[in-house]
C-alpha cells in the first residue's frame, strides 16, 4: 500500500508536546494570513477594491448568518470573531494541499508539512472546544437550568399520577442519553470535516501510486472534488457550530430571564 | 483461519460497503425535495440551493464515519 499515515509524525519535541507536521503547516499558514491581514488592513479605502471586497463579502455571508442564528445583535457581534477566525482558518487549512512545493519537502522519510486538518487531534481539538465553550458558557448563564436538562430529576417528583410518572421516568433516561449525545457531538463534528479531507488526500495519492501515467491528469477529477467538499465541508462545521453555540445560550438565557422575571 | 491481513481488508471493504447504503438514499431523497421546491418557486432558487448543498454535507456524515473506520482498521489496526 502507498504510505498513508493516518495519525500525524512527531517532528521533534518541545518538553512533553510533540510538534507534528501538521502543526508546522498550521503555523506557517497562521503566520502567512496574520501578515496579508495586518498589511493589507493598512489600504483598506472607503471605495473597496478586490482583496478588501473579497474579504467583506465572505464577512457578510458569515454575519447574516450568526446574527440569524443568535437573534440578539449584541450576542451575535460578541461570537462572531470567534466562527469567522475558525472559517477562514479551516478554508484555508482544507486547501493546503494545493499549495504546489510544500507538501513534498522530505526530511529522511517524514513529510515537513501536512495539510492541518487532515489530522483528526486537529479537528477533534476544534470540535471540543466548540462543544465545551456552549456547555460551559450555558452552566456559567443558568447552572440549574443547563444541569437539569440533563438529569431530569423534577418531573418524577412533581409526577401525580401512574402514567405521568412512566412518562417522567422515561424522561430522565432520555435525560442521560443526552450526555452521551454531547460526546457524539463533538465526535461527529470533528470526525465529519476529518474523514472529507483525509478521504480526499488519500484518494489522490492512490490514483497517482496506481502507474507512473496516472501521474499527470487522472487525478484531476478527484482534486475538484476534494476542493469542492473542503469548502462545503468549512461551511458546515461553522454552521454546526454557530447553531450549537446559540442553542445552548438562547436556552440559558431564557431560564435565567424565565426565573428572573 | 484467516490471517491479520486478509481480515482487515475484508472489514474495510464490507464497512464501507454497508455504510454508503443508507447516506446514498439519504442525499437522494433530500436533493430530489430541494429540486422539486426549485421548480415550484425560481425566483429563491439559490437559497434553496445552497441549503440544499449544506444539508447534503450533513447527510453525509454518516457515510464519512463508515469510511473514517474502514481507514483505521486498514492503516492503524
Amino acid at each position: 500500500m502507498t504510505d498513508i499515515r493516518l495519525p500525524a509524525d512527531i517532528l521533534f519535541s518541545l518538553g512533553p508536546i510533540g510538534v507534528t507536521n501538521g502543526h508546522l503547516a498550521a503555523f506557517l499558514m497562521t503566520f502567512i494570513f496574520l501578515v496579508i491581514g495586518l498589511i493589507s488592513s493598512k489600504r483598506f479605502r472607503l471605495v473597496p477594491k478586490r482583496l478588501q471586497s473579497g474579504i467583506e463579502m465572505l464577512m457578510e455571508f458569515m454575519l447574516a448568518q450568526v446574527e440569524s442564528a443568535f437573534g440578539d445583535k449584541k450576542t451575535a457581534h460578541t461570537f462572531f470573531p470567534l466562527l469567522m477566525t475558525s472559517l477562514i482558518f479551516i478554508l484555508i487549512a482544507n486547501q493546503f494541499s494545493l499549495i504546489p512545493l510544500i507538501g513534498h519537502i522530505v526530511v529522511g522519510d517524514t513529510h515537513v508539512f501536512r495539510s492541518p486538518t487532515s489530522d483528526l487531534a486537529m479537528t477533534i481539538a476544534l470540535s471540543l472546544f466548540i462543544v465545551g465553550l456552549s456547555n460551559i458558557l450555558a452552566l456559567s448563564i443558568a447552572p440549574l437550568h443547563h444541569i437539569g436538562s440533563f438529569i431530569k430529576i423534577v418531573p418524577i417528583l412533581k409526577a401525580r399520577s401512574i402514567g405521568a410518572l412512566a412518562q417522567a421516568i422515561l424522561e430522565f433516561f432520555l435525560g442521560l442519553l443526552d450526555i452521551i449525545s454531547e460526546f457524539a457531538k463533538v465526535v461527529s463534528l470533528g470526525g465529519r470535516l476529518f474523514g472529507n479531507i483525509f478521504a480526499g488526500e488519500v484518494m489522490v495519492s492512490v490514483i497517482a501510486g496506481l502507474s507512473a501515467y496516472t501521474h499527470f491528469v487522472a487525478p484531476i477529477p478527484f482534486l475538484f472534488l476534494s476542493i469542492f467538499s473542503g469548502l462545503v465541508q468549512a461551511f458546515v462545521f461553522v454552521l454546526l457550530a454557530t447553531q450549537f453555540i446559540a442553542g445552548s445560550i438562547g436556552s440559558a438565557k431564557e431560564a435565567k430571564a424565565g426565573v428572573a422575571a | 483461519m484467516l490471517e491479520l491481513a486478509a481480515a482487515k481488508v475484508l472489514a474495510a471493504g464490507i464497512c464501507m460497503g454497508l455504510g454508503a447504503i443508507g447516506p446514498g438514499i439519504g442525499e437522494g431523497i433530500a436533493a430530489s425535495k430541494g429540486l422539486e421546491a426549485m421548480g415550484r418557486n425560481p425566483a429563491i432558487s439559490n437559497k434553496i440551493f445552497t441549503n440544499m448543498l449544506v444539508s447534503m454535507a450533513i447527510c453525509e456524515s454518516t457515510a464519512i464515519y463508515a469510511l473514517v473506520l474502514a481507514l483505521i482498521i486498514l492503516f492503524v489496526i
